[in-house]
């Protein structure tokens, strides 16, 4: 399948119609998800006859986009009940049922409901919460909100599950920290291109943060890094 | 929740339980939906399956499926074998049950197809 052409069916993907902020629920836009998923395939051969985790699935965006490139399955987790139901109709409308399998459990927590010691999937593609301020501030009801750092905290995970490669998104801007927790984690990295990512504009001083994005909220754009890391003890594999 | 899926789920991430594996599985609904046989997917994925968990979900299940009790040897070449592993692992479908944690008995709810391995503050390891 040609990019034009994966990137023209994601467009039928639906976005969410109230994402909620405190989870930092945007989507990978069609665009963005085509590049990723189809760079992961051509340049790298890690998406077809693969089996795939797909670490807060959201929309479901990515792992679709797999799937129509050919994976053999995948595992989602989302903490949030609202956005697997939504990613549950995405998944019937392209009639992917049988090739992705959706688990509700909270990344946020530093440990996963998976056997790690057994169970990896070959690629982990994730478009992780970046931690954005204001919702890393503390607030009385931490459990609610996304922490500081919160992207690491997925890349965590996903060094424990992915046998070969993992492909994330990552604020430009802290690439510095990135490279060191990779090089920490025995993983290598290579920032495969530079994007911008449209994220819903907040207002710095709001009381109540729990609050949901209309759809047609104001943008702003951020630079994002689209990044591969590869697992170095299977370099070989 | 396919059983592919309930192969690699654990309860170990609750407070003082080490292993958590495999979930007993409660059905209350569950559904049969034909799935295109590919050989090669089930070639690929036995390695990683929990064969003993599998045959105690389709117990679990009440399942008429026969697995025999170990893997044959010869898994690539037993066609047979390969085509039950592909309908017991992936055209199951539970819709509505609980997952329960071996150990401690702790549910996990399963609705609309989706487990829910939700945890509370208190509960966590």
């Amino acid at each position: 399948m040609k990019l034009k052409e994966l990137e023209s069916h994601l467009s039928n993907v639906e976005n969410f119609s109230n994402a909620k902020e405190y989870l930092e629920q945007y989507m990978t836009t069609p665009h963005l998800a085509a590049r990723m998923i189809y760079t992961a395939q051509t340049q790298y051969d890690d998406i077809e006859n693969r089996s795939l985790i797909d670490l807060g699935i959201g929309t479901g965006m990515l792992s679709i986009a797999s799937c129509l490139l050919n994976a053999d399955h995948v595992f989602g987790f989302d903490c949030d009940l609202d956005a697997l139901g939504l990613c549950q109709s995405n998944i019937k409308e392209f009639e992917l049922e049988s090739s992705i399998d959706l688990i509700q459990a909270d990344l946020r927590r530093m440990s996963l409901p998976v056997d790690l010691n057994r169970i990896k999937a070959d690629t982990v593609i994730m478009n992780p919460p970046f931690g954005t301020k204001p919702f890393s501030t503390s607030t009385e009801n931490q459990d609610e909100l996304c922490l500081s750092g919160i992207d690491m905290h997925f890349l965590n995970y996903a060094r424990q599950l992915a046998q070969h490669s993992i492909y994330s998104l990552h604020k430009t801007s802290t690439r510095d920290h990135i490279y060191k927790k990779a090089k920490d984690w025995n993983m290598k990295i290579d920032v495969l291109a530079v994007l911008q990512f449209d994220i819903p504009k907040l207002e710095k001083k709001r009381p109540n943060r729990k609050i949901s994005t209309a759809s047609n909220a104001p943008l702003k754009s951020i630079e994002v890094d689209f990044i591969r890391f590869e697992i170095k003890d299977n370099v070989d594999d | 929740m396919k059983l592919i899926t309930h192969n690699m789920l654990t309860s170990n991430i609750l407070k003082g339980v080490t292993k958590g594996f495999p979930l007993k599985i409660k059905a209350d609904k569950v559904d049969n939906v034909s799935v295109d046989y590919n050989r090669d997917f089930i070639t690929r994925i036995i390695p990683r399956i929990e064969y003993d968990a599998l045959r105690a979900a389709v117990n679990d299940l009440g399942l008429n499926e026969s697995l025999p009790e170990t893997m044959p040897e010869a898994v690539q070449q037993d066609d047979e074998f390969l085509k039950t592993m592909h309908k017991v692992l992936l055209e199951y479908e539970v819709e509505e049950g609980e997952l329960i944690c071996p150990e401690t008995g702790r549910k996990f709810p399963i609705s609309k197809g989706i487990p829910n391995m939700l945890l509370q503050e208190t509960e966590v390891s």
